[in-house]
């Protein structure tokens, strides 16, 4: 039996619509993702941003999402203990310090703050670690937010583009972060990003298409 | 050029101003002219600003309180100039500096023009009834709050100060996550969490001071608080745009919902400790030991209850005050006949029931109608 099959998760959908106004952006009838790596690619304006903000629980819904038979809708709580999302461009109060953040995700997602604490390292923000939000590049917050989907210990994390407004070596760290974290924990992921990961590092289980008001889902 | 810009200024400076802070606007003149009856509305203005101009102490609050309407100015002023969307103003710069002076004099003078045009009458009544003292007092004060104003939109504008800042860095120690809020309104909106405080505790005061209740009648405090609350409404709307921006990554974070909402009352609980403080002072002429649930309990269920409505679907902030002014008039009547602490239970329990459908879901509505 594969050793990571406890933790197999597989992500439905059923008769989601997202609409903003009158305007149905996403519609999607049925669709089931099995755990794995995903590159989510899109136009822009082709809902990939809707989407993964709606399986993260920031964005209202019709329709129902659910992970191994939790609903979103239903158990709400039990379903973002397993699902992390870190925005494209994440917004955070500025008078905050990263520590405050760290430490608000470990003590909700319970966990501790050790894997928070080496991830800042590898990602050389630690030194900002006490600093107010507000004094942090763009970049910087960036990083943040992708240390903090990277909290607790979800069955599914969701990175929208990851990549922007980061330094080149840490290209390489989050890369190699997804591929372990995939190989020994099991963690599965749906990834946008307009660049591609260097030298094809990710081991994609599968590629989605945002288009036409609708998510695809094609294997590798 | 001049007309230009002076058009320009008007439209993304002065009609915005008044347009963010409608609410603000419409609570003060209710407080001002629509507490008395239409015939007594000029006896009334002309006892108080007699008030004003005879009493240096009154006349010292006053001043106060314009103070504080020209620090909301400045604040205001200063923040739209950093806005990214207004960067194209420091192209002002290129004038020569008597004509920045006029344009930001003018900037001023019309976001500043309901005080202004008070404190003329007040200047002018204080001199044809020979008060030159407060005259001279209303006048000097005035003067130099309209010009340290303007040669503060002047420094900023030549970018010589990076924002008008009034942090107090002693105040570093930890923050409860329900607290986060209000950090918020301590650190970037202290005007308008001043004028509110400063308008609730002396109503309260006021109150406290002025009536004296022939027997234990909780009916008035009640009243009273409950202005208090709906005072705040402003702030609640400012919180909750807070909340969207700033706070929209706490909902990916698996915190049940009631626990959401018992933080929501601990903020507010927090937010009104000043009243609830103070209102001690009144103690035991205007309430018992026994009367304290009820109006605890009322204040912090009006908020929540207005934080809630704040929820709901296409709630833009002229609806919201509309509703928020509807609630306040028809809480009044229902306070009058004392409903006990069911009132704001029935508070509490409506607050929740609409948090609880549109915190997440409100989309639903939507998806029906379009079925």
């Amino acid at each position: 039996m594969d050793q990571f099959a406890l933790l197999r998760s597989m992500l439905q959908f059923d008769t989601v619509q997202k609409h903003y106004g009158n305007f149905l952006a996403l519609d999607i009838p049925s669709l089931t993702v099995a755990d794995g790596v995903y590159w989510l690619k899109g136009e822009n304006g082709s809902g990939k941003t809707s989407f993964l903000k709606m399986i993260g629980g920031l964005h209202p819904f019709t329709g129902d999402i659910s992970l191994s038979g939790a609903s979103i809708k239903k158990n709400r709580v039990s379903f973002l203990q397993k699902v992390n999302y870190a925005e494209a461009e994440p917004l955070y109060p500025s008078f905050l310090s990263g520590k405050y953040l760290v430490k608000l995700y470990c003590q909700t997602k319970k966990t501790d703050e050790k894997q928070s604490l080496e991830l800042l390292e590898q990602l050389h923000i630690a030194d900002a670690y006490t600093k107010p939000l507000g004094t942090y590049s763009s970049g910087m917050l960036k990083k943040l937010s992708l240390v903090l989907a990277f909290t607790g210990n979800p069955k599914w994390i969701l990175l929208d583009e990851p990549l922007i407004t980061i330094d080149t070596s840490a290209v390489p760290v989050i890369s190699s972060l997804i591929n372990s974290s995939r190989s020994q924990k099991g963690i599965s992921f749906i990834i946008t990003s307009h660049q591609p990961f260097q030298d094809n590092t990710l081991q994609l289980t599968g590629t989605m298409t945002a288009a036409n008001q609708t998510i695809s889902l094609l294997y590798e | 050029m001049n007309r230009t810009v002076i058009n320009i200024l008007q439209r993304v400076l002065v009609n915005h101003f008044y347009k963010v802070n409608a609410g603000f606007f419409l609570f003060f003149f209710f407080v001002l002219f629509g507490v008395v009856n239409g015939s007594q509305l000029i006896s009334y203005h002309f006892s108080l600003i007699q008030g004003m101009i005879q009493s240096y102490v009154f006349l010292a609050c006053v001043i106060f309180a314009w103070l504080l309407y020209t620090l909301k100015c400045i604040n205001y002023i200063t923040k739209q100039l950093s806005e990214p969307g207004q960067q194209f103003l420091f192209v002002l710069n290129t004038a020569p500096r008597s004509k920045r002076l006029i344009w930001m004099l003018f900037v001023h003078m019309m976001v500043y023009m309901p005080v202004f045009l008070y404190a003329v009458i007040v200047a002018v009544i204080a001199a044809k009834q020979h008060y030159f003292g407060s005259m001279t007092a209303v006048i000097i004060s005035n003067g130099f709050m309209i010009l340290l104003s303007t040669g503060l939109y002047m420094r900023y504008l030549q970018k010589r100060v990076t924002g008008i800042n009034f942090t107090l860095s002693a105040f570093q120690f930890s923050k409860p996550f329900f607290s986060i809020p209000l950090w918020f309104l301590w650190k970037e909106r202290k005007q308008m969490l001043l004028v509110t405080k400063t308008f609730s505790l002396l109503l309260l005061y006021g109150f406290i001071n002025l009536y004296e209740p022939d027997s234990p009648d909780i009916r008035p405090l009640l009243l009273i608080m409950m202005l208090i609350a709906t005072a705040h409404c402003a702030i609640i709307l400012q919180l909750r745009s807070f909340e969207e921006e700033r706070l929209l990554f706490t909902k990916n974070l698996p915190v049940p919902l009631l626990k959401r909402f018992a933080w929501l009352l601990l903020m507010y609980a927090l937010l009104l400790l000043p009243e609830l403080v103070f209102m001690w002072k009144g103690f035991p002429l205007h309430f018992q030991l026994k009367d304290l649930p009820q109006v605890w309990l009322l204040v912090i269920s009006i908020l929540a209850f207005f934080h809630s409505i704040l929820l709901m679907k296409d709630m833009d902030s002229e609806h919201y005050f509309r509703i928020a002014f509807i609630i306040c008039a028809t809480l009044f009547f229902i306070l009058l006949y004392d409903p006990g602490i069911f009132l704001p239970l029935l508070l509490l329990l409506i607050a929740y029931a609409l948090y609880r459908s549109h915190l997440y879901d409100f989309e639903k509505k939507i998806g029906l109608s379009s079925e």
